[in-house]
């Protein structure tokens, strides 16, 4: 009986499950979480958009581009979901996969429609359709066709500027070259990287040194798979949007590493890292909406990224730990806690150097002061957030999930209104004095780390 | 001639998340050599128990021994001679096979990379692609290989076979108890599924109300928790106050109830008392488990 039922779900193309997996799909991950995020400011401009054409064209030209990448990304995640289900109707697709993505596609056009009707008929028109022609491009690329997911992401590009070009009587150089000229900094960086590295392999294979063209292939995916994506069960064999691939580490060098440096392998989700990697990268694209405001939101989102990496760096995973505890016998146990500290600290100095490099990437796109002062509020918040855990774990105090969150919270709050205070001159303080407490914050984290690591702290 | 001591020596271990108390006062020494299982409901504090033992959680009461050692304290030589596999999946799940057993390996001076390989093979452990692509059951195969490598004289395993199929898990957990067992290894491996105990372990711990219940032969704790149908004459209901009586249902003149600690006396005392005909069945560990828990 329980096959027959089965059975007849497997044939529906509406089953209830769909709902699931669209649920899935929408609040799976921490890029969808990032992408949403990213694109409230995008939003928010074309809500409030009073410009020329070529301009709206330029806006359908950035939103048609997010809307591909949300759905590449909602796409592995139905996939992943209905996979999950066990239902298939073809080899191909799923019944459930098809009916979650007309879904999801009906909903983005709704909220494309909404965003878009304040505009001429011409626009809206423009927008819908090539906002859908993307976004089933990127759906469809995320299942079965994967060896020509970069040809195809690069058709879907060109054919949203042909339908704009179609509709607003060839306007697509324009708007492109508008889109351009406000972040050609960014991609001109990225062209010059590229051609970098091309030479580079040009030189390797020009000197016969084959076993170093390996070296310069994995560097090649590292970049590939940064571009990447997809979920890597639908590319089975290829990494993706992972970084920190132990290739690119080679593992094999393990004993000329210090042990902190290994335990990143322990402490950091690469997803989680992933997700803030995509944000360093979307950021500046944003910023080229112009104007102080950008800027200073680009300010306060290092600030925010500073503080909250914190918690990611908290959130050990606890059974990764312990075996790393049972694996490293030449270690005491205050020892073995002593070099999970040096790991917090040494990572708190990227992340304190990855914001800086943030606010210094805003600066090239405008005139913005603070710097100085907002990477020391991210270094307070930083270690503020880290020192509080740290006394909570040495008075053996549980934190809950909720209050971990709401410290968090309260914390970025509190940077920001100081931000904020310091944007608009409400008060003053030099920004030697700001560099110095947050010396002194850093230092006294990692003195805490000491007593920490001589604390009875369960693994 | 000397006892060897306990590979694992727990007494009075108490355990309380905030006022939960999972761990109220278990005993457990289990001697160098022994297979056992530990059995118990879910949310009975399997987990907790091997987290203290292993010195991951403090205990807040008792005393907890490994291979020697306080389990708070273990010291560099005691965890080069132990293995531990979660109930979660912890490997790095962006790392290949290969990649895992050499990144492990590099921490042990012992790693015995023939065996290895020889167990990934046999238990079809996939080389190719990532570990966030195997199935559940192949990534646990592959964290207890990985945990098998340096030869650990005691190997504690919380649920390892959860995720596997009927088939694939008894030909699994008979291989490795058989491996470890030629080796004179000590392994504890906490599960809730019966057939799983029964099928390798010689011994058996069950926890119940955050205490131990009992620990030792299977065969024993069936001798001791046996089932009763009793006949007779008279009012039957007042079995249920006979001591060790964990349930009892009385139908008319028929009465089945099931004892904790059976014995012949007993049955002797009931057919006396009662002016009845007892017939005593035994039960498998999986009804003695049922019986137990229900009780």
């Amino acid at each position: 009986m329980a096959t027959n039922n089965l059975h007849m779900e497997t044939n529906r193309f509406f089953p209830r499950s769909m709902l699931s997996i669209v649920r899935a799909a929408l609040t799976k991950s921490w890029w969808g979480f990032a992408l949403v995020v990213l694109t409230l400011p995008l939003v928010i401009r074309i809500l409030t958009f009073n410009g020329q054409e070529i301009q709206v064209a330029a806006l359908i030209f950035i939103y048609s581009g997010l809307g591909h990448i949300a759905f590449c990304l909602f796409g592995s995640n139905m996939t992943d979901m209905a996979v999950k289900m066990g239902q298939q109707l073809t080899p191909e697709y799923p019944a459930n996969f098809i009916s979650a993505g007309v879904l999801l596609l009906a909903m983005y056009l709704l909220v494309t429609i909404a965003l878009f009707s304040r505009f001429e008929l011409i626009m809206l028109v423009s927008a819908v359709a090539t906002a859908l022609f993307a976004a089933s491009i990127g759906l469809f690329i995320t299942h079965g066709i994967t060896g020509l997911r970069l040809l195809l992401t690069t058709a879907a590009l060109i054919g949203v500027l042909l339908i704009i070009d179609y509709l607003f009587d060839n306007i697509s150089n324009s708007a492109f070259l508008y889109v351009y000229g406000q972040v050609y900094f960014w991609v001109n960086f990225l062209l010059v990287l590229l051609s970098g590295i091309a030479l580079y392999r040009w030189q390797l294979v020009f000197n016969s040194q084959a076993h170093v063209q390996t070296r310069s292939l994995r560097w090649l995916n590292v970049l590939r798979s940064y571009l990447d994506v997809r979920n890597a069960k639908q590319v089975k064999g290829v990494r993706t949007g992972y970084l920190m691939a132990p290739g690119f580490l080679k593992v094999a060098a393990l004993e000329r590493r210090p042990l902190w440096w290994w335990f990143r392998f322990g402490v950091i989700d690469p997803g989680a890292l992933r997700a803030h990697l995509f944000w360093y990268c979307m950021l500046p694209v944003f910023v080229s909406f112009g104007g102080e405001i950008s800027l200073t939101f680009l300010q306060l989102i290092a600030i925010v990224i500073m503080v909250a990496f914190a918690s990611e760096l908290l959130d050990t995973r606890d059974t990764a730990m312990r075996r790393l505890y049972l694996q490293s016998p030449w270690l005491s146990r205050q020892q073995f806690l002593m070099e999970l500290g040096k790991f917090y600290c040494v990572a708190g100095l990227f992340v304190m150097l990855a914001g800086l490099i943030l606010m210094l990437i805003g600066k090239l796109f405008g005139d913005n002061d603070l710097i100085m002062e907002s990477l020391a509020l991210g270094v307070i918040g930083f270690t503020g957030i880290t020192m509080c855990f740290l006394q909570a774990q040495i008075a053996n105090v549980r934190v809950k999930v909720w209050q971990g969150g709401v410290l968090i919270f309260l914390i970025c709050v509190v940077g920001i209104l100081f931000y904020l205070y310091l944007r608009f001159d409400v008060i003053q303080v030099s920004q030697w004095w700001l560099a110095a407490a947050a010396l002194i914050a850093y230092l006294c984290m990692c003195g805490m780390f000491n007593l920490w690591s001589r604390s009875d702290i369960e693994i | 001639m000397n006892t060897p001591s306990p590979a694992i020596d727990a007494q009075r271990i108490e355990y309380s998340y905030d006022t939960d108390k999972v761990l109220n006062g278990i005993d457990l020494s289990i001697q160098p050599g022994t297979i056992i299982g530990l059995l118990g409901k879910n949310g009975c504090g399997k987990t907790t128990l091997i987290n203290c033992l292993l010195g991951f959680l403090k205990i807040q009461s008792g005393a907890s021994s490994i291979l020697g050692d306080d389990s708070w304290d273990l010291s560099g030589d005691v965890r080069q001679r132990l293995a531990f596999v979660p109930q979660s999946n912890d490997l790095f799940d962006w790392m290949t096979t290969h990649q895992l057993v050499n990144y492990v390996s590099k921490f042990y001076a012992n790693w015995n990379a023939n065996l290895v390989n020889e167990l990934l093979l046999e238990w079809k452990v996939p080389m190719t692609g990532v570990v966030r692509e195997f199935s559940v059951g192949e990534a646990q195969k592959l964290a207890i290989v990985l945990a098998m490598g340096h030869e650990p004289e005691l190997l504690i395993m919380d649920e390892p076979v959860a995720a596997l199929d009927p088939s694939a898990k008894r030909k699994f957990i008979r291989q490795l108890i058989e491996l470890n067992s030629e080796k004179g290894n000590t392994v504890l491996f906490s599960t809730h599924i019966t057939a799983d105990v029964e099928r390798v372990a010689a011994d058996v711990a069950i926890i119940r109300d955050g205490k131990t219940y009992f620990q030792g032969p299977i065969d024993e704790l069936k001798e001791k928790v046996v089932k009763l149908h009793v006949t007779g004459t008279k009012d039957l209901n007042p079995l249920g106050r006979l001591f060790g009586v964990a349930a009892l249902a009385v139908t008319g003149q028929e009465a089945v109830l099931t004892m904790e600690n059976y014995s012949d006396s007993i049955r002797i005392q009931i057919e006396e008392q009662f002016d009845a005909t007892v017939t005593p069945q035994t039960l498998g560990l999986e009804d003695i488990f049922v019986e137990l828990a229900d009780g």
